[in-house]
């Protein structure tokens, strides 16, 4: 499933996928894989994301349909 | 990536190009003294007496200095290994018997002082112990007398009705001391850019582990089991195949060690192919560029030196694929690496622009 709320933020926060690559240190290849729903993250990558973006785990790994 | 750093890996880039260069145009002039002559020859034997007693065929030496001389000839199918033996007899320009021998790799007398200008290899069909005894007295052969336990062979050709077919390949080489030399500056010239390509194509700020991150981990770890997967599989094939080729007594067109190489080779590629085409393949501190090119470097040189050696007729001799085809393999492979990093360019720009 893809994840469009990751996408969004960091839209907002006017980043590239080689940005936030490099903040997270991982390469833009994976922030790619992980916004169209081909990877799920570890925990200590999700938090590295969520520092970079300034948003919380629930806002940007949290599924609201469940 | 600093103004500095990057001055330095172009400094070091032009050096490499040079010494490659330089490589290039020794590795062509190398080939200026070296000689060769190869002749296929048909003998039909009546009673046991050959239709042709003597074959010849020229060679040209462009440059008067000291040659070593070396080579083989058998039968060019398998079971056409005759009896008679082989008398070889090299004329110099003036026609002058300049060496003759009988038998074994002809590195006994050499080197050997060449004038410049044409010379005559022969080739006798000795088929019976006088005309052996004949040569040997005729040409002055000395030392390099066909072993004696090798010599009642020649009995076999008594009344023998039939006709062999024969391959003779004799090289000449310069032994000068500074082809020697040559030769171990090109293997440093050729060696030392390598080295210095391959430490820049997998350093970063003098770091050389690579790093990668844990969806990489993951992809590698898949590759590796794939790889794995391929080779035990590969293994269990070949294991089978050269059982019944044993079973069958027929003969391996590639050598053992050869195929074993390719097996390798090939589950190397399965595991490269799957980490590329999943972005496993290049970790986060390599730089991705240099890899690629130094990669395709390499290619290029091993797939010339693959091509030199198929042109002097060294990776298939006798119908059996040998040793010296491993360089060719290897720059497949590379070449095969370089169309996957291709492949995946196109289906990532494909990607974009959906």
């Amino acid at each position: 499933m893809k994840n469009l709320k990751l996408k969004a933020a960091r839209a907002g926060k006017d980043m590239s996928q080689d940005e936030l690559a490099k903040q997270c240190g991982v390469s833009r290849q994976t922030i790619n894989a992980i916004e169209k729903g081909d990877y799920n993250p570890t925990i200590n990558l999700c938090i590295a994301i969520c520092k970079a973006l300034g948003k919380t785990l629930d806002e940007l790994f949290w599924d609201d349909e469940e | 990536m600093s103004k500095n750093n990057k001055a330095t890996k172009i400094g070091i880039c032009i050096v490499a190009e040079l010494l490659i260069v330089v490589f290039s145009i020794m590795f062509i002039a190398s080939f200026y003294g070296k000689y060769g002559s190869d002749i296929k020859t048909t003998t039909t034997f009546e009673d046991g007496v050959p239709s042709q007693k003597v074959y010849s065929c020229p060679i040209t030496v462009k440059k008067s200095g000291n040659y070593v001389l070396s080579g083989g000839w058998g039968g060019t199918t398998f079971d056409s290994t005759p009896k008679y033996i082989t008398g070889f007899v090299l004329r110099a320009p003036d026609d002058s018997v300049q060496m003759a021998f009988t038998a074994g790799i002809l590195y006994f007398d050499s080197p050997i002082k060449l004038q410049k200008g044409t010379y005559k290899l022969e080739y006798h069909v000795i088929a019976d112990l006088d005309s052996y005894n004949e040569f040997i007295r005729k040409y002055d052969v000395k030392g390099q007398d066909y072993p004696l336990n090798e010599l009642p062979k020649i009995e076999a050709m008594k009344g023998y009705n039939g006709s062999f077919d024969m391959q003779y390949k004799i090289n000449i080489d310069r032994s000068d001391f500074f082809y020697g030399i040559s030769a171990v500056i090109i293997g440093m010239l050729v060696m030392t850019p390598i080295i210095i390509m391959l430490f820049i194509a997998v350093s970063t700020d003098g770091e050389l582990k690579s790093k990668v991150d844990e969806r990489q981990e993951r992809v590698n770890s898949k590759a590796a089991s794939l790889g794995f997967f391929v080779a035990v599989a590969e293994m269990v094939l070949f294991a089978d195949y050269q059982m019944v080729v044993d079973a069958s007594g027929a003969r391996l067109p590639i050598q053992s060690g050869v195929i074993a190489f390719a097996l390798v080779v090939i589950a190397i590629c399965v595991f490269t192919t799957y980490s590329i085409l999943h972005d496993g393949y290049f970790a986060l501190n390599i730089n991705k560029t240099w890899t690629i090119v130094v990669q395709a470097v390499l290619a290029v040189i091993l797939l010339a030196l693959g091509v030199y050696y198929i042109v002097k007729d060294e990776i298939i001799v006798e119908g059996v694929f040998t040793y010296k085809g491993v360089t060719l393999i290897c720059g497949i492979a590379l070449l095969y690496l370089f169309v996957i990093y291709l492949v995946k360019y196109l289906i990532d720009k494909r990607g974009e622009n959906a």
